[in-house]
């Protein structure tokens, strides 16, 4: 019989992002400032390695920079747009 | 029992209090001048321009994708998503241009000033953003300082003649690089063991085959006497080329990096004057250790303010032109690049350890209009326009001839014409001043108070700082392109019979 995932096991996870999106908006952005630090940094951090392993200081480093900043840039639209759009149901 | 408000409210308050109790950020390192990161075939390229690329190509790929959905006319009727914003955002700042310019001029001032509205509005939010300032390539405060004695050798070679008032002795030069060291001593944080073998080395006659090859030339070849001051550092540097210096690296070697003989050295004081206990600071006593040949005296800098130089006297008695070496005394041939390099190595006492140093970073992005070039370059290219368009509608010479108040131009007649033409070649400089200074001063001084603002309290007050300069970017952009707008229309005028019709067609509206 094939694995089934049903709702009983996922109303953890459905309480909790229902348990977020109850917070006040400002709150449920508190993530977005470590989603886009993260993303920043991984960046930079592979374009340091990348840089390391080619000797091609500082070119990776800043494409790594520039790939950290779209990936957080978008990231950080969607983040937002859930926020702003209203809820199924909801006001 | 807390309100979930109030709660809340608590949290952030205590979040502030944390962070401002525990969590010391580094003292902001505050540069007017952008920062080169790389440099391309010659060209400089700083942190400003680099961000400035990116705002480009942040505006430029928008554009191209829209455009390539334009190219769908069923679809393009009815915009939807960003073709919408940009749409209205469009429509609404042409609407301002039309109010101001009138139906006629709108179109061809609107794609300058729009460009220039939307450059400076993307690029001020830009550098809002946390890749700001805080990634970056990082420099040994001390050899960074170094770089930065060699940049200005040139002048201050002009300063020690006008302070000392006496003319170089050329032939205590010929003596210096006669003996001297080429191989700088190591300066950076956690190089002591190398400096340490390094002096040693010297101190037992060690010479390299360049020391050998620069002595020689200056041995064999030397300056004539009669050499002037003027010709002085041409003369040095055809000698040190023909001893095989590289060209790039001249200007280690003057000025500053003039070697002098040093005599009557104490190991122990040298080794102390040049390893620090990772320190900067004047050692006036240190210096007195020294005996110099006095026609350059020392030179030192303060270790906050790397453009001052102070000029030791040399030790008392050291008072010939020529010191001949006495037998027994200790002839160092070191350049003053090491000694110097020595001496304002010594700090006040921080805390370092031996192998700690100071990093100063240089970010790779930092906010273009922090960048005097940038509201500059810009105000001439506005300047530009409006005098093009000045000269489309009215003609060269009428419009010239506000400059210098004749023809129909001139807003006077007569002889007072003429001053007050000149009068309006001043506000057309003053323009472009104030334009640049406009825009740089906020955005710059913006700039530094969120620097202060994450300084002073790490977590959250910054934040409405944040908002201020989220306003503040928009107003600067704004206002840049609208008086821009406001000159256009005023160099196309042709004068009161023009105020009047265009008065008529603001009315219209």
């Amino acid at each position: 019989m094939p694995l089934q995932i049903g709702r009983d096991s996922l109303a953890p996870v459905l309480t909790g992002v229902a348990a977020i999106r109850n917070l006040p908006p400002a709150f449920q952005l508190v993530g977005i400032g470590w989603y886009f630090a993260t993303c920043i940094v991984l960046g930079t951090l592979g374009g340091l390695w990348l840089d390391g392993q080619v000797d091609t200081k500082p070119l990776f480093t800043l494409l790594g920079i520039l790939l950290g900043m779209t990936v957080a840039g978008w990231g950080a639209y969607r983040m937002l747009k859930n926020v702003m759009t209203p809820t199924r149901g909801g006001s | 029992m807390l309100s979930k408000r109030n709660g809340y409210l608590l949290l952030t308050l205590v979040v502030v209090v944390v962070g401002f109790a525990l969590i010391k950020a580094p003292t902001p390192h505050i540069a007017i001048a952008a920062e080169e990161i790389f440099s391309l075939g010659g060209y400089s390229v700083t942190n400003t321009i680099l961000s400035a690329w990116v705002v480009i190509i942040l505006m430029a790929i928008p554009v191209l994708l829209l455009y390539r959905r334009l190219r769908n006319v069923e679809k393009a009727l009815v915009p939807r998503g960003f073709q919408n914003v940009l749409e209205a955002l469009l429509e609404a700042f042409y609407n301002v241009v039309e109010l101001v310019a009138g139906e006629k001029n709108a179109r061809r001032f609107f794609p300058v000033v729009a460009s220039i509205f939307l450059f400076l509005l993307i690029g001020n939010w830009f550098g809002l953003f946390p890749w700001n300032n805080v990634i970056g390539v990082t420099e040994d405060e001390r050899a960074l300082y170094l770089h930065h004695l060699e940049e200005n050798s040139e002048s201050l070679l002009h300063d020690i003649h006008a302070a000392t008032e006496e003319t170089v002795s050329v032939a205590a030069l010929n003596q210096a690089f006669g003996n001297v060291a080429t191989e700088p001593i190591p300066v950076e944080a956690g190089e002591q063991d190398e400096a340490n073998a390094h002096i040693a080395d010297l101190l037992a006659g060690g010479v390299t085959p360049l020391d050998a090859s620069v002595r020689a030339e200056f041995t064999d070849n030397p300056i004539p006497e009669s050499t002037e001051l003027a010709e002085l550092e041409e003369a040095i540097e055809e000698r040190l080329l023909a001893a095989g210096i590289e060209e790039a690296e001249l200007e280690h070697y003057l000025v500053f990096n003039l070697p002098l003989g040093v005599t009557q050295v104490d190991e122990t004081e040298l080794s102390a004057a040049v390893i620090s206990s990772g320190g900067l600071d004047l050692i006036p006593i240190r210096a007195e250790n020294f005996e110099f040949d006095p026609f350059v005296e020392l030179i030192v800098a303060d270790a906050g303010g790397f453009n001052d130089a102070r000029i030791f006297k040399p030790a008392d008695g050291a008072d010939d032109d020529n010191r001949p070496a006495v037998a027994g005394e200790l002839n160092l041939p070191i350049t003053v690049n090491t000694v110097h390099v020595g001496i304002v190595l010594k700090r006040a006492d921080d805390g370092l350890a031996d192998d700690e140093g100071i990093g100063l970073i240089f970010p790779f992005f930092r906010s273009i209009a922090t960048d005097i070039n940038l509201p500059l370059a810009i105000a001439l290219w506005a300047f530009i326009w409006v005098q093009w368009w000045g000269i489309r509608t009215l003609g060269v010479g009428t419009n010239f001839g506000r400059f210098i108040g004749v023809g129909d131009a001139a807003l006077v007649k007569g002889p007072v014409g003429f001053m007050v033409g000149l009068l309006e070649i001043i506000s057309e400089v003053a323009r472009i001043v104030s334009f640049t200074f406009r825009l740089f001063g906020n955005i710059f001084a913006g700039e530094i108070l969120l620097f202060m603002a994450s300084f002073l309290v790490p977590f959250m007050v910054a934040t409405v700082f944040y908002g201020l300069e989220v306003f503040v970017g928009v107003i600067q952009a704004f206002v840049f392109a609208m008086l821009t707008l406001v000159f256009a229309v005023t160099a196309v005028s042709h004068g009161a019979h023009d105020d009047e019709e265009h008065e008529g067609e603001i009315a219209a509206h």
